[in-house]
């Protein structure tokens, strides 16, 4: 498990890599927490690198989604595999994010908003 | 009449002696005082010490920061004698008897106090310099008991407690401490013993620790007992100096804590040799400590290890072992948790015609989706009890579930009614895998004309928990007399091999198919050991849940 941070025109893009599993998602659940805390409002979740989301995994990002609508920010994630994609969408989750396939249109989507 | 030597330390600058051989001393900042001290808290004429008939006193001089003796202070004049300390300003004065041959240490102070370090002592044989042979074969003899006391068996207290009550018959201090390394890095006191009567309270100072734990060496000091606890407190008057003896409780791994003991001054003051001693004693208990904590750590893992399998137990406890016995139906089914607990769920509830039934699996793993498993039960037997449709109970659970639902936990799952005289059966599917149904199993001869089907998951919802209100579309479908369903969950069709592939819907439903004309029991037993056989022995990543369920029609 890696997570990549970057800075992309005023926009936060985290890039997980590998397994999201029970083992792991504790160490992503505090990356995520901890850049909100700092003041972050404008996040991308990068899902390319990702090989297996489990539903631990899922809840993380309900919990990210959750506190990002309470903080009036914008969370939009991007470049799924379509393994993640269907865990996404067998949990009925995917209508709960905004969804976008490339960080590129992530990104355009982003701008577009602000 | 006593001669008495002063030691003088200022807060800066050198430290002095003075044999008072006049009988009269005065102290002061002012150039006619006897001894001038440049200390800016000191009065310009402070203090003097007088002979006088066969003792010595202290007069405070009317000095604006006054005069102490062992922390009280000076109203006038006040008997002193050696080993007793006089704080004038930030300037302090020690008595000393210069007979006193006994006393080995030069210095009394902290910055004058003997290190030894550790390592450089050990393997040495107590030195025959430091006492009388009887002394040195006590013990010797100390030593040898104290390795063979500590040998067998023993709990953590227990070996503390034997460590200090070693120390106090070898070196009769007056008070013990030792300090060990917690789990969070911090040192903490875990034992400590007192003569009866002692007075006073071992501080150990946070220099103190640095220079025995950090540095791993021994200290043979001097302190004094000037801390403003003990000021005003009659009880330790005359308290003065303390002399220290401090180890480290070290082994090859380093440094796990220390041991001190203390005594005032006048009442004994402590030596190399004991140094020596109580450096032998505190090695000798390291690698006990380390080994009976790690005992101890292993003792608290094996009570974990039985909650957990109590948890287990009650878990497993939860889930119905007996179907109904009604000729409508066969059921069967299993689940196998990854971990001790686990947050799948399989149930059922017969309310006259109708058999409720679930499959549902919880977020993560362990004990909290294990919480959120029960509450899941729960809830299905309390909303199916009384429910119209698969979608209310559904909608119901989801409701409850999403209440104050900080922590994002959720719950997937598939909730069916089955009609048991009409065969009519209507589901709802909250963010869950689709339940395989296999049409007229049993009636046909070749399994090729049996027709796979999921119950489609295109009226699947949002996964329970999440969010409140949501609506659940409710499925209806009509069961014919051999039909089978298997309801199953994500552990299942998600289970890795070692080449890190999953085992997929495709071989799911091929496994179910192979095995659909057998007993449900033989159908839940064939889909496990298919998954199983796949895994090949990869530890297995989540919760594992089959059901089966066979329609064999209204009882005629």
């Amino acid at each position: 498990m890696n997570i990549e941070q970057t800075d992309q025109e005023g926009v936060l893009v985290i890039a997980p890599s590998g397994r999201i599993d029970t083992t792991t998602s504790g160490a992503v659940e505090e990356v995520l927490k901890r850049t909100v805390d700092v003041g972050a409002r404008r996040l991308i979740i990068d899902f390319s690198g990702v090989d297996y989301i489990s539903s631990a995994g899922l809840r993380v990002f309900l919990v990210l989604a959750k506190r990002m609508r309470d903080l009036h920010g914008r969370l939009i994630l991007c470049g799924m595999p379509e393994p993640v994609a269907q865990v996404f969408r067998l949990a009925g989750f995917m209508a709960l994010f905004q969804v976008e396939a490339s960080r590129e249109a992530a990104v355009a989507r982003m701008g577009a908003a602000a | 009449m006593s001669a008495i030597r002063l030691r003088i330390q200022p807060p800066e600058g050198p430290v002095s002696e003075r044999d008072c051989a006049t009988g009269l001393l005065t102290f002061g900042r002012g150039s006619d005082s006897d001894v001038v001290i440049s200390d800016h808290a000191m009065s310009r004429h402070h203090a003097r010490v007088v002979e006088e008939g066969h003792g010595w006193f202290v007069e405070d001089l009317g000095a604006r920061n006054g005069t102490y003796v062992n922390g009280t202070r000076v109203d006038g004049r006040q008997a002193v004698r050696a080993g007793d300390v006089i704080l004038m300003g930030g300037t302090r004065v020690y008595l000393r008897d210069p007979a006193d041959t006994s006393e080995r240490l030069a210095g009394l102070d902290l910055s004058s106090s003997i290190f030894r370090r550790v390592t450089d002592m050990h393997g040495e044989d107590l030195d025959p310099a430091g006492g009388t042979p009887g002394r040195v074969a006590a013990r010797l003899k100390a030593l040898n008991d104290f390795h063979r006391a500590i040998a067998g068996p023993i709990a953590l207290d227990a070996l503390l407690a034997l460590l200090l009550e070693r120390l106090f018959a070898a070196l009769h201090p007056e008070e013990g401490v030792i300090l060990l390394r917690q789990k969070d890095g911090s040192l903490a006191t875990v034992a400590s013993r007192r003569l009866p009567g002692a007075s006073g309270e071992l501080l150990v100072s946070r220099r103190l620790i640095s220079e025995v734990v950090d540095k791993g060496t021994a200290a043979l000091v001097s302190d004094l007992a000037m801390d403003d606890r003990f000021s005003g407190s009659d009880s330790i008057i005359g308290a003065g100096i303390r002399s220290i003896l401090a180890a480290p409780i070290s082994d090859s791994e380093g440094c796990v804590g220390m041991v001190a003991v203390y005594s005032r001054a006048h009442v004994r003051r402590f030596g190399e040799d004991d140094m020596e001693l109580l450096v032998s004693l505190a090695a000798a208990a390291a690698l006990r400590i380390r080994n009976v904590a790690l005992a101890e750590q292993a003792a608290e893992r094996r009570v974990q290890d039985h909650e957990l399998a109590l948890a287990h137990d009650i878990q497993m406890a939860m889930l119905p072992r007996q179907f109904p016995d009604r000729r409508e139906i066969e059921m069967g089914a299993a689940l196998i948790p990854a971990r001790a607990v686990g947050g799948d769920l399989y149930d059922f509830l017969l309310v006259d015609r109708m058999l409720w039934f679930i499959v549902a699996d919880a977020a993560g793993k362990g004990v909290s989706a294990a919480l959120f498993m029960a509450v899941t039960r729960t809830l299905f037997r309390a909303v199916a009890q009384d429910a119209l449709s698969a979608g209310s109970v559904i909608e119901r659970m989801n409701n409850e579930l999403a209440r104050d639902n900080e922590r994002q936990f959720f719950v997937t799952a598939v909730v069916g009614r089955l009609d048991l005289v009409s065969g009519d059966l209507t589901y709802a599917n909250a963010g869950h895998p689709a339940p395989l149904h296999v049409t007229n199993a049993s009636d046909t001869a070749s399994l090729d004309e049996n027709v796979l089907a999921a119950l489609d998951g295109a009226g699947s919802g949002v996964a329970l928990g999440i969010i409140e209100g949501a609506p659940y579309t409710e499925v209806r479908t009509i069961l014919g007399r051999g039909d089978v369903l298997l309801l199953f969950t994500d552990g299942v069709t998600e289970a890795i091999n070692g080449r890190h592939e999953l085992y997929s819907d495709a071989r799911l439903a091929a496994s179910f198919t192979a095995a659909a004309t057998l007993s449900v029991g033989k159908i839940v037993e064939a889909v496990i050991g298919g998954v199983n056989q796949f895994a090949g022995g990869q530890p297995q990543e989540d919760d594992i849940t089959v059901l089966a369920l066979r329609y064999l029609g209204a009882s005629a």
